[in-house]
């Protein structure tokens, strides 16, 4: 009987060792799995950042790039440059005389309106 | 040192006594040493704990506060400044990023630096001189060599491959049509700002607003990905539109251009207004400047629209306003007539007309047709000061138009009442003298005369338009109605005849002033004050008027200041003005009539430019 309670007493302790060490080990655990993820979500987030910077680098250089086409287009539609283009290959304004008009006719407001202009004195 | 020493000593007596048996006569004094060396530990152990604790507890977000700045830093996101274009949608000004070089003067090898200076030189085109002094000034930690360099040149200093010089991408701005309509567009100094034009007045729209990104840097500033950032992204400018039209601008610039030069006049200005919504098709001034280069020129020119910014004296182009007054007043009608002499006796002083000959009878159409000074302060006469200076009030003198451009006046006249008026006012008011105006309020009474008298707000911004797409259009908007449309109707008939009368005025036959079309025009010879209360001796010729007629679409405003070869504007202002209407016709794809072709004339050819 006693060394009944003996023995109790004993696998008690071992159940007891055992369930102790045991929630140390998942403690263990728990933690090291969440210092992977802390390390895993800080190197995505790392990864993602580093992938919006480039992203980003891209955006500007393409934003200066339209920028600078847009600044050529510009330069390009001058009215200047062109008239000075237009002179250096020679080519003349049009003049007054080389234009020919054809009149397809009045409509009839402006016929009651220049009748009075024409007799206004 | 000797606290070390005290310590040993106290053990290797205790370890003596515990052996022995036999207290150490040299232990009495050990228990204080303990007690001395505790309490400096406990001192020691208070000062750490009040400071861990106002750090922790008493100033903890001061102290957070001091860290977060030094590891989170505000880096600037700065806003494109909005283009400005015309109406058609041209790019007139851009912000452009461009490579600056900078060089550290610290880190110049001073052996090297003239070599340096030399091949920087041939790149960037300063003198190799002006950058040596660059490279080797050592008071200086950071030195702009050359700013906003083309991708070639930047491209070619990168080439150089030197760790002293650095490029740097800044924004500026771009007016890549040059000399084209700088009074209107204005520029921007070296900061961004808008200090003219409607770079000025448009300033706040067009700066946008900066963004800003709060991160952990690291040491070049460059944001740390430890964690996301905070960034508050840049609103950049709105777009500007303007109702320029190039064209037209153009064909006003070169124009005016070529009488300043033919004339050899010290400045001068075109407008030309819809009259239907009171936009700004064109408003050109000389002296002009490129907004590239603003610097250099003086503060005045570019500073100074004198479109709308100079006052002047109308002379003759105001008796417009006199017959459109008395008309509308009934005060008489189209066949009503006076007497011209000449010349006229009023309160001691003798008003002449400006050739000092008199033209007899004549209705209200001729004194626009005769430009007669004596007809025209005989009308205002009969018309009185009341409906005269109602009608200078209704035509808008004397007040701003409200255009979207900085440095507007508003003229100046007396109004019966005040100190400085006189009853001589009315007469020579009458015929454009003592009183000032712009030239944008007189092309503006043009345009109502056009406008069948309704008079519209003149505008130069067609259109604002945000970046995310919307855009907010200028309507435009009815200021007064001055005059009926009936009597605006008879006004154009006269101005008609007053053009006409131009082309062959040494001939009994008026011959058109465009030919195929009805154009009308009225000149205008004002002398310039000298301040005192005299007259300088120079003159300003101008013309005003609008085509076509039937229904006009332009008013048209030329000016020439202080011409010297002709002080008239019949000579001066009139040839740019055929031309200019010419031109716009032919734009506007407006027929002429070969009924309106006299003898000798082409339909739409214009003589004598």
């Amino acid at each position: 009987m006693r060394m009944s309670v003996l023995q109790q007493s004993l696998h008690n302790s071992r159940t007891y060792i055992s369930s102790r060490n045991g929630a140390i080990i998942a403690f263990a655990l728990l933690f090291a799995v969440m210092g992977i993820a802390t390390i895993a979500q800080t190197v995505r987030v790392a990864q993602t950042g580093h992938e919006i910077d480039v992203l980003i680098a891209q955006q500007t250089a393409l934003v200066r790039e339209h920028k600078a086409l847009l600044l050529r287009m510009a330069d390009a539609q001058s009215i200047q440059r062109i008239e000075r283009y237009a002179d250096q290959t020679g080519m003349i304004p049009v003049q007054d005389t080389s234009v020919r008009f054809m009149i397809l006719g009045l409509d009839k407001g402006q016929v009651v309106v220049t009748k009075a202009l024409e007799q206004s004195p | 040192m000797s606290l070390h020493s005290d310590v040993r000593a106290v053990a290797g007596s205790e370890r003596h006594s515990l052996g022995g048996g036999v207290p150490a006569t040299s232990n009495a004094t050990s228990p204080w040493r303990l007690f001395v060396a505790f309490g400096v530990a406990i001192v020691f152990l208070a000062r750490v704990t009040l400071q861990l604790a106002d750090v922790q507890l008493l100033d903890r977000n001061g102290y957070a506060a001091r860290a977060s700045s030094e590891v989170n830093q505000n880096i600037p996101i700065v806003a494109s400044r909005g283009t400005i274009v015309d109406r058609f949608g041209n790019i007139l000004a851009v912000d452009v990023e461009r490579r600056s070089l900078y060089v550290v003067p610290a880190q110049i090898d001073a052996g090297d630096a003239a070599n340096l200076a030399m091949r920087i030189s041939g790149i960037v085109k300063v003198p190799a001189e002006k950058i040596l002094a660059m490279l080797i000034d050592t008071n200086s930690a950071w030195v702009p060599v050359a700013r906003w360099l083309p991708d070639d040149q930047a491209d070619q200093i990168k080439r150089l491959n030197q760790e002293s010089l650095y490029l740097v991408y800044e924004p500026h701005r771009f007016y890549p049509q040059g000399r084209f309509a700088p009074h209107v567009i204005g520029a921007t100094n070296l900061n961004g700002m808008g200090i003219a034009g409607v770079e000025a007045s448009f300033d706040d729209v067009l700066r946008g607003t900066d963004g800003v990104i709060t991160a952990e840097v690291d040491i070049h500033q460059q944001p740390i990905w430890s964690r996301p950032y905070v960034r508050t992204e840049p609103v950049n400018g709105s777009q500007i539109q303007l109702t320029i039209d190039p064209y037209i601008q153009h064909l006003a610039e070169q124009q005016l251009s070529k009488a300043i030069d033919l004339h050899g006049a010290s400045g001068g200005s075109v407008i030309v207004l819809d009259v239907k919504t009171g936009a700004v098709r064109a408003m050109a001034s000389y002296p002009d400047f490129d907004p590239n280069d603003y610097a250099e020129v003086k503060p005045e020119v570019y500073n100074s629209n004198p479109a709308v910014g100079q006052v002047y004296e109308p002379g003759s182009t105001f008796k417009i306003l006199t017959i459109a007054a008395g008309l509308q007043a009934n005060a008489f009608d189209e066949t009503m007539q006076v007497v011209d002499e000449g010349t006229i006796r009023r309160y001691d002083y003798n008003l002449s007309n400006y050739d000092f000959k008199g033209h007899g009878v004549m209705t209200p159409g001729g004194v626009l047709y005769y430009s007669s000074n004596i007809g025209a302060l005989l009308y205002a006469e009969q018309m009185g000061e009341s409906v005269f200076y109602r009608a200078v009030e209704d035509f808008g003198f004397g007040k701003l138009t409200g255009i979207e451009l900085p440095g507007e006046t508003a003229g100046i006249y007396w109004k019966p009442g005040e100190t400085n008026y006189t009853a001589i006012n009315l007469d020579t008011n009458a015929y454009g003298q003592g009183i000032a105006v712009t030239p944008l309020q007189i092309v503006r009474m043009a345009a109502a005369v056009g406008n069948n008298g309704v008079m519209m707000k003149p505008y130069i911004v067609q259109k604002r338009c945000n970046r995310d797409g919307t855009c907010v259009d200028t309507e435009p908007e009815i200021q007064s109605q001055p005059i009926s449309a009936p009597v605006a109707l008879k006004v154009r008939g006269m101005l008609m005849r007053s053009a006409n009368h131009y082309v062959n005025a040494s001939q009994p036959d008026d011959l058109w002033l465009v030919p195929g079309f009805r154009v009308g025009a009225k000149t205008g010879t004002s002398s310039i004050p000298d301040g005192y209360g005299g007259y300088t001796g120079q003159t300003i010729g101008s013309v005003v008027g609008m085509a076509p007629l039937e229904a006009p679409h332009y008013a048209v405003l030329v000016k020439i200041d202080r011409p010297i070869d002709d002080i008239w504007g019949v000579a001066t202002a009139l040839p740019v003005y055929r031309r200019i209407i010419a031109e716009l016709m032919r734009y506007d794809r407006i027929a002429p009539n070969n009924a309106l072709v006299g003898e000798g004339q082409r339909p739409g050819v214009v003589y004598g430019n």
